[in-house]
C-alpha cells in the first residue's frame, strides 16, 4: 500500500475496531511523514483533523474544505444507513502528531490535500519542533 | 485558488499586482523605517505614509461588529496595498535598491514586533489571539527568507519556461493578496496597541481570521522559489530491519491515542 504525504486518512485507535465502527477515537489524520520514509515501516507519521474550528490558532492551521480533495471512492456509508465521517473544513491538531500503525488506515483514503495546504502543514509543523536556538 | 481560514472576497485591483520578482519586496513585511538614516525631508515623508496607513486601519479597527469590520477591510484593502507598495518604493529608492539593507531592516522589523507581541499581545488580546500573531510575524520571516533567495542574481535573471512564467505570474498576484490581506490584519493589532485603541470582542475573531492567510502566502513563496530553484532529487534511504523495539513502539502510540482526549 503507497501512503503518500499529505494523504488523509480514517485511522482506527484500536486493533479490535472492525472497518465501519466509528469508535471516541477514531478519526481523520493527514499523513505527513514522506514516501520514502512511509516506504520502509510498518509505521506513518499522521496529524490529527479536527471539527471544532474554535481549536484554531497559530500552529493549529485551519484548512478549509476547499484545500482537500475529496477521494470519490471514499463511499457515504459504512453499511446502509450508517453514515461514514466525510471530508469538511478542519483544524490540523499539529501538536498531537502521532506515530500510526499502516494497518490501522482505513482504506481507501479519505482524500488527499492541496499542495498549498500541505507547505502550510509542514511550516506549522516547522513551528511546533523549531529550536529556539535556531529560529 | 483559496486561503487557510479567512476567504477573502476581494482581490487585487489589476494595477496592484507585483509584475516582477522585485516588486514582491513591498509584500513582505516592509513597516516603520524609524531606524533608516534618512534625511528629515524623506523622513517626513515616511511620516506621512505612516499618517495615511493609520487612518485606514483606525478606520477599521473601530468597528463594532465582525460584518463592519470585514466590510470596512474589504473597502479599504487596495488602498491599503497602495500604500505598501508606495512605502517599499521609497525604500528602495532610499536604500538605492540594496537588497541586504533591506534584509537587515525587514529583519529588524520583525523581531521588534514579535517582541511587542511577546511583551504586550496577552495583555492586550488574550493568549490565544497573541499566540496567532506571534506564529504570523514567524511566518512573515520565513516567507522573507524564501523571498530572498530569488534576489541572487543568478536566480533572479533565470529564464523560466512558458509554462512556469505563466505560474509565476499567478502565483506573484496569489502571494500578493494573500501575503498584503494578512499584514493588513496584523497592523490592526499593532495599531490598536500603538494608539492604545481596544479591539471590539467581536471584530477579534475576524483578524484572527485575516491573520491566517500568511500561511497561504508562505506556501505560495515557496512555489515561487520552486520555480526558479527546482528542489534538487531526494537520495535514497537504506532500508533498515524492523525489530521489537520498532513494534513496542508503534503499539504504545496506537494504545496512546485508544485512550486520547483531543
Amino acid at each position: 500500500m503507497e501512503v503518500l504525504q499529505g494523504d488523509i486518512y480514517w485511522v482506527r485507535a484500536r486493533d479490535l475496531d472492525i472497518e465501519g465502527s466509528e469508535q471516541k477515537n477514531n478519526r481523520p489524520y493527514v499523513i505527513v511523514s514522506r514516501l520514502r520514509i512511509n516506504r520502509l515501516g510498518k509505521n506513518v507519521v499522521g496529524v490529527p483533523l479536527s471539527t471544532k474550528l474554535h481549536k484554531a490558532c497559530g500552529h493549529r492551521v485551519m484548512i478549509p474544505l476547499q484545500m482537500m480533495v475529496k477521494d470519490l471512492s471514499w463511499p457515504l456509508e459504512w453499511a446502509p444507513g450508517q453514515p461514514r465521517t466525510q471530508l469538511e473544513t478542519s483544524v490540523a491538531l499539529t501538536d498531537h502528531v502521532r506515530v500510526l500503525d499502516k494497518d490501522r488506515l482505513t482504506q481507501p483514503r479519505m482524500g488527499y490535500l492541496s499542495s498549498t495546504a500541505i507547505v502550510g502543514l509542514e511550516l506549522a509543523l516547522h513551528y511546533v519542533f523549531e529550536s529556539p536556538q535556531n529560529p | 485558488m483559496e486561503i487557510v481560514g479567512t476567504l477573502p472576497q476581494e482581490s487585487l485591483a489589476e494595477g496592484l499586482w507585483p509584475r516582477t520578482i522585485e516588486e514582491l519586496l513591498a509584500f513582505i513585511g516592509l513597516s516603520d523605517k524609524k531606524e533608516v538614516d534618512i534625511s528629515s525631508r524623506i523622513n517626513s515623508l515616511f511620516g506621512q505614509i505612516a499618517n495615511v496607513t493609520d487612518s485606514l486601519i483606525t478606520a477599521t479597527i473601530e468597528k463594532r461588529t465582525a460584518a463592519e469590520f470585514s466590510a470596512t477591510a474589504r473597502a479599504l484593502f487596495n488602498d491599503y496595498v497602495r500604500v505598501l507598495r508606495a512605502k517599499s518604493d521609497l525604500l528602495q529608492v532610499v536604500l538605492r535598491n540594496d537588497v541586504h539593507a533591506t534584509e537587515r531592516i525587514v529583519n529588524q522589523t520583525l523581531c521588534e514586533l514579535e517582541a511587542d507581541f511577546r511583551d504586550n499581545g496577552v495583555q492586550r488580546f488574550g493568549t490565544s489571539a497573541s499566540e496567532q500573531a506571534i506564529f504570523t510575524v514567524w511566518t512573515i520571516r520565513k516567507t522573507a527568507a524564501l523571498i530572498w533567495k530569488l534576489f541572487d542574481p543568478q536566480v533572479i535573471n533565470r529564464k523560466l519556461p512558458e509554462d512556469s512564467v505563466k505560474k509565476g505570474e499567478q502565483f506573484r498576484s496569489e502571494f500578493a493578496l494573500y501575503s498584503a490581506w494578512a499584514q493588513f490584519h496584523l497592523e490592526c493589532l499593532t495599531t490598536s496597541m500603538r494608539l492604545n485603541k481596544a479591539l471590539y470582542p467581536d471584530v477579534l475573531p475576524a483578524v484572527m481570521d485575516g491573520l491566517r492567510s500568511e500561511v497561504n502566502a508562505y506556501a505560495i513563496a515557496k512555489q515561487i522559489v520552486d520555480l526558479y530553484l527546482p528542489p534538487a532529487p531526494e537520495p535514497e534511504l537504506t532500508p533498515y530491519a524492523w525489530d521489537e523495539e520498532d513494534d513496542e513502539l508503534l503499539a504504545s502510540s496506537m494504545q496512546d491515542m485508544e485512550l486520547e482526549e483531543l
